[in-house]
């Protein structure tokens, strides 16, 4: 009985995209390296080690050999594949991603104190954000911190929007947003609570309960 | 007394209690009986005050003490008190049990959660935690302190009707001291004290009387015996309680005056020491508490096995100890069905409710259901199966009896009024009686009205006022001019009546009495209104009539009349009393009146039906056995056909030696014989007659049969009737509000049935534990996310299964209860393990499954697949990762998932309340199928509806998200479960289809609860 009505229902789903996706309306935002609280001593290579081995196993699949086979879009408008049976994915390199990209710089910055923290959506189906989506971050306190972002202005191109499931485009990589954080001389040694958010869209950054929806907070503690 | 104790062995402390008895009793007698002359010379001047008050000191005051309830008074620290009056039903262990679920289960997660997290967020959303820990420990407290007050309040209740019965006004007492008359409180007689009793009054203490005026007491409140005994100075017997010279404490005073010395006050009394005794009798736990502790066993024994088998399983799975000991007690306490001590006080109480609507107050809420369980009630026979009062039942005259209407709403036959012997019949009646109606009484009907005068008297009043009209006018029209009372030694009653003026005698002279004596005295006897002279044929034809009705068990007056001849006592003859100077005798008979205490009319009807229920009736009075035993054959408790020794005896014509005991299924037994009784004769008799009497029994004997009755069979209850004393009501666990003994039989069927009904209450409650504890047991084994929170358990035990498993408690019997035998204690329990298979192993696992099934609907609706769910345990309650995958490569935050989860838990509640619909229609019935059951309890639709409703309330009103963390499901996951819930009811009724077919088939053994 059990077997029938769970295979009776399973037959009744789609296989590209859930039947309902209410739940998951607004993306949530996350950082790499996963990691809440980022504290390192800039001059012991060890105590950055993880964070950079880390960032990099994320950016492989941003290599260029993975990207190129991927289509180069247009930018600024959505990719709709809507009617398409095979769907295209759009390219996105880790070159775009500057200093932060690990190619110049394979310590991300962590060996000279300056960091790059990057910032991703999570990827949900048919999410078509309006406007001009950008991640801005801040320190949480008076004096403004000094940051770069890459892609420029910490822009999310509507070019990889909307997205149309594993099933359909399994090479899919969302578009990720690389900070780097020039840390002057006074900010080292003592803890920094930074807030990134998605602005810019109607994308959800505010909600009560849900800290990690269109923003992401946490804390980076460098040592000289 | 209408005392009804129902009753089977246990204890043995007041064996000791009844030998020790006898002696004591002795005492007051021995010391009254030293030298009657000189206490007349010493007590006219009665005590002194300040002996009085030395006495009193002493002895304290004379009242009984209130035996020691088995519930604590309202004088106790209220804490202690009001925690023994929340169980009154409940084992102690069991709410503690319930409590603990919560710190055990939310320590444990908040533990595991601490744990696991690392995340700045943490201590915010702990404190979040430790809140709804807070509001759950709140709401469950509140649970507990509501079923308390719930049965607490039922029992206050109880007792202010108890209340309600004593005297508001306290008892007064005339005694004299200092040689002055007093009257003061009953509670200050002492012991020595000389009292003055007149006809109305209670007596105050147990006396020993020295003078006495026609004095009469009613002792029915503790021998039974309906009729008023006389009282003089005489000591007439070794038996305090057959002697003339012993008034009792709380007896009457019919009528007379008499002054007595007290012997012994409050509970040195007979009538305290037999309080004593009964309460004594009171002890152990009622079956009801008994089968609770049984169910709290079996219940226990599943949750520590799943507990156990979970710990060993967790270890084996690599948990860390501390985890696998959280796993542990989570299991052990979520098996704890929280809303049942609720269910089953309000089950008790409703029919408590019922009950006491029915005359059958119940004082505590767990004798409820004793009656149920009764094999073998012992009822005294005055008041309980009779009417206790006497009437008039036949007649004899003209050669035929006739039968006279003894029912208590006179609808019962008329007899021919015509005839002029009947005329005279009814003159001699009324005019030969010294009872009178009390005054005011004209707007009640005749049986209803208060006599003044002994109890055949009255009873000839009230016939003769009922058939002929006013007795008053008829005495003013003949004139009494001369009496002579009754006495024992003449045994007759005689007065002169003068005629009116167009008689053509003057003066009629009016006797009853013993028929022989009275025969004796008659030469003639009237006939069609025809004086004939006396032949042996109608000799011998009175003979047969008395005969007849004496067997009857009746009391027989002879009447007789005579005009007296004008010649011999003309108008204004000086009639002397004291010297007879007129004939008493070569008078004419007219006939005989026979009188009984007949029985209630609802009680033959009653007796039958115990019997149908295998009760054994067993009829205990103080009366002669020839009237015990025609009250027992005319109420069924000696029914058709059914012989006594005696009987057989004399049908065979075979000396009473020789008759076979085995062949008597009825047996009458005296008082005196059983004296002569040993236990095993006593046990013999018990076992081997199904229909017994005793007769002429003393209080202290109806507490030896109780005490017979008690080694047979396991527990003991005790019953009694508005009309016992005080403390026997006190110390009795049901009154009878209307004394009668039909109203037993309402509580024997209204016991059987809620314990038919607890059975299904409780089937229907613990199914629904399967579907609450399989999540977590998924959880630990698979690591799938939580598919039911410990919020929603709640919300079912507390919130959607209360109304439903009250409702059973509603439920119509299924088939006739009164017609099978008692329940056996040792086998019939009230949650057996075929309960438990049926509940957790059958019903229950379908429910699991109709619960998960939404679960796995409603999260792969949302994007995870049953496949990516296993193992995703440790992830999906990481609130640091917020990018989690599901199967369709979304990413979820961790807020977002536990949305669903939510959901999911709400999805699972529902499913719940959608199958446990299906379960409290399968529950209805144990038996039956819904189809022949119907659906007439509306309570329980009602039930239906409410519970659904509360499920929807809870789902979608706003708000619900933050306080209980429910959140609406969309309107196609109502439906998840109605595949199940239809399952569950095709199932059940298939089982009961082949249990009906297949009577003590497998099906039947292993699974009829």
């Amino acid at each position: 009985m059990f077997t029938l009505t769970m295979w009776v229902m399973l037959q009744t789903l789609d296989d590209y995209t859930p039947k309902y996706r209410d739940r998951v309306a607004d993306p949530g935002l996350v950082i790499r390296p996963k990691e809440m609280e980022i504290t390192f001593n800039r001059s012991i290579p060890q105590q950055y080690n993880t964070y950079v081995q880390h960032l990099e196993s994320f950016l492989k699949q941003y290599n260029e050999s993975a990207q190129d086979k991927n289509e180069q879009c247009p930018e600024g408008v959505y990719f709709e594949q809507d009617g398409v049976q095979e769907k295209k994915v759009c390219r996105f390199k880790r070159s775009l991603l500057r200093q932060c990209s690990g190619l110049a710089d394979s310590m991300f910055g962590y060996s000279e104190g300056q960091p790059c923290i990057l910032v991703k959506m999570n990827r949900v189906i048919g999410l078509r954000p309006r406007g001009d989506p950008h991640i801005i971050c801040g320190a949480k306190r008076e004096l403004p911190l000094q940051m770069q972002y890459f892609p420029s202005e910490g822009r999310l191109d509507k070019s990889y929007f909307p997205y149309y499931g594993k099933k359909a485009q399994p090479e899919y990589v969302q578009p990720v947003v690389a900070v780097k954080l020039l840390l002057a001389e006074e900010d080292y040694n003592s803890e920094l609570v930074i807030e990134c958010k998605v602005e810019g869209s109607d994308l959800r950054n505010n909600d009560d309960r849900d800290k990690f929806l269109g923003r992401v907070t946490f804390r980076v503690k460098v040592f000289k | 007394m209408s005392c009804t104790g129902f009753l089977y062995g246990r204890s043995d402390s007041y064996r000791v209690a009844t030998t020790q008895d006898k002696d004591e009793k002795e005492s007051p007698k021995k010391k009254g009986g030293k030298d009657l002359d000189d206490l007349k010379k010493e007590v006219p001047l009665g005590l002194t005050n300040a002996k009085a008050a030395e006495y009193l000191a002493r002895d304290g005051p004379n009242a009984l003490r209130p035996p020691t309830p088995h519930h604590p008074g309202m004088d106790q620290i209220l804490p202690t008190a009001l925690w023994r009056l929340l169980h009154p039903a409940v084992d102690r262990s069991y709410p503690l049990l319930s409590g603990l679920r919560h710190p055990g289960c939310h320590g444990g997660r908040a533990c595991r959660r601490q744990c696991e997290n690392s995340h700045v967020h943490t201590r915010i959303s702990s404190q979040l935690h430790i809140k709804r820990k807070l509001y759950l420990g709140i709401v469950l407290s509140a649970v507990v302190i509501i079923t308390g007050c719930f049965s607490y309040f039922q029992e206050a209740k109880s007792s202010k009707i108890m209340e309600s019965f004593k005297n508001m006004v306290p008892q007064q007492a005339l005694v004299i001291r200092e040689g002055e008359k007093l009257q003061i409180n009953a509670e200050e007689v002492v012991g020595g004290d000389l009292v003055e009793v007149k006809g109305g009054d209670r007596i105050p203490a147990d006396l020993r009387v020295i003078s006495a005026h026609g004095c009469k007491v009613d002792n029915s409140s503790l021998t039974g015996e309906s009729e008023p005994q006389t009282r003089s100075p005489d000591c007439t017997h070794d038996n305090p309680l057959e002697t003339r010279n012993i008034a009792f404490f709380s007896t009457n005073c019919v009528e007379g005056t008499a002054r007595g010395i007290v012997v012994c006050t409050g509970d040195r009394t007979v009538m305290g020491r037999i309080a004593t005794l009964t309460s004594g009798l009171e002890t152990g736990k009622t079956p009801i508490a008994k089968e609770i502790e049984h169910f709290i066993q079996i219940i226990t024994g599943v949750a520590v096995f799943l507990g156990v088998s979970f710990f060993i399983l967790s270890i084996a799975l690599g948990y860390s100890w501390l985890e696998a000991v959280i796993f542990l007690i989570g299991i052990i306490v979520a098996n704890v069905p929280e809303g049942l001590l609720a269910t089953v006080t309000v089950c008790l109480t409703l029919t408590a409710k019922r009950m006491a609507r029915k005359n059958c107050l119940v004082k505590n809420l767990e004798a409820v259901e004793t009656l149920g369980s009764t094999s073998t009630i012992c009822s005294d026979k005055t008041g309980t199966l009779t009417q206790n009062r006497m009437t008039v039942a036949h007649m004899w005259f003209d050669n035929q009896i006739h039968e006279a209407d003894t029912t208590e709403d006179q609808s019962g036959a008329s007899f021919d009024k015509s005839s002029g012997t009947w005329l005279s019949l009814a003159r001699v009646a009324a005019l030969c009686n010294r009872a009178v109606f009390k005054a005011g009484q004209d707007v009640l009907p005749i049986q209803k009205r208060d006599v003044a005068g002994d109890a055949s008297e009255s009873a000839l009043l009230k016939c003769i006022e009922l058939s002929c009209g006013s007795v008053k006018a008829m005495r003013e029209k003949f004139k009494k001019v001369a009496e002579i009372p009754f006495n024992s030694t003449n045994k007759y009653q005689l007065s002169v009546h003068e005629m009116d003026d167009s008689s053509e005698n003057h003066y009629l002279l009016v006797m009853k009495g013993a028929p022989e004596r009275i025969l004796d005295r008659c030469s003639t006897i009237l006939q069609q209104g025809k004086e004939q002279p006396m032949d042996e044929e109608l000799k011998e034809a009175f003979q047969n009539a008395y005969l007849e009705l004496g067997g009857l068990g009746e009391r027989v007056l002879g009447f007789c009349h005579l005009l007296l001849p004008n010649d011999k006592y003309p108008k204004g003859f000086a009639f002397d009393t004291d010297d007879v100077n007129f004939m008493t005798d070569n008078l004419c008979f007219v006939g005989l009146m026979s009188m009984i205490d007949p029985p209630r009319a609802a009680v033959p009807d009653a007796v039958g039906k115990c019997r149908s229920a295998g009760i054994k009736v067993i009829m205990v009075t103080g009366d002669h056995p020839i009237t015990a035993k025609a009250i027992a054959k005319g109420v069924g408790i000696i029914s058709e056909g059914n012989e006594t020794v005696e009987d057989i005896a004399a049908r065979l014509n075979i000396p009473v030696s020789q008759v076979n005991p085995r062949d008597a299924k009825a047996c009458v037994i005296h008082g005196s014989d059983l004296k002569d009784l040993s236990q095993d004769q006593m046990d013999d008799v018990l076992r081997n007659h199904t229909e017994i009497v005793f007769a002429r029994t003393s209080p202290q004997q109806k507490l030896i049969i109780v005490e017979g009755c008690q080694r047979q069979k396991a527990d003991i209850g005790v019953a009694m009737g508005i009309s016992g004393s005080d403390v026997s009501k006190q110390a009795a666990d049901m009154i009878l509000l209307d004394d009668n003994f039909a109203s037993i039989v309402t509580g024997v069927e209204e016991g059987r049935l809620i314990f038919d009904n607890l059975k299904k209450s409780i089937a229907y409650t613990l199914t629904s534990n399967i579907p609450e504890i399989t999540p977590f047991l998924f959880f630990i084994l698979v690591n799938i996310p939580l598919p039911l929170g410990t919020i929603t358990i709640l919300c079912i035990d507390l919130g959607t299964d209360m109304v439903p498993a009250i409702s059973l408690a509603y439920e119509a019997a299924e088939s006739d209860i009164m017609k099978r035998q008692p329940r056996n204690p040792a086998r019939d329990k009230l949650v057996n393990e075929r309960l438990i298979s049926i509940a957790y192993g059958q019903i229950g696992m379908i429910q699991a499954l109709g619960g998960f099934f939404s679960y796995f609907v409603i999260l792969a609706e949302n994007g995870f697949l049953p496949s990516v769910l296993v193992g995703i345990r440790l992830n999906w309650d990481d609130r640091s990762n917020n990018d989690l995958e599901d199967s369709y490569g979304q990413q979820w935050t961790y807020e977002q998932r536990k949305i669903v989860e939510f959901t999911c838990h709400t999805a699972f509640f529902v499913s719940i309340v959608v199958v446990q619909w299906a379960d409290v229609i399968i529950c209805k019935t144990r038996r039956n199928s819904v189809f022949q059951q119907g659906m007439k309890n509306k309570i329980l639709i009602f039930g239906l509806f409410e519970e659904t409703a509360l499920a929807a309330f809870l789902s979608y009103c706003p708000g619900m998200d933050v306080a209980l963390r429910m959140y609406p499901l969309k309107p196609s996951w109502w439906f998840c479960a109605f595949p199940y819930s239809f399952l569950i009811f095709v199932y059940d009724e298939i089982r009961k289809l082949i249990l009906r077919r297949n009577p003590g088939g497998w099906v039947e053994r292993e699974t009829y609860y």
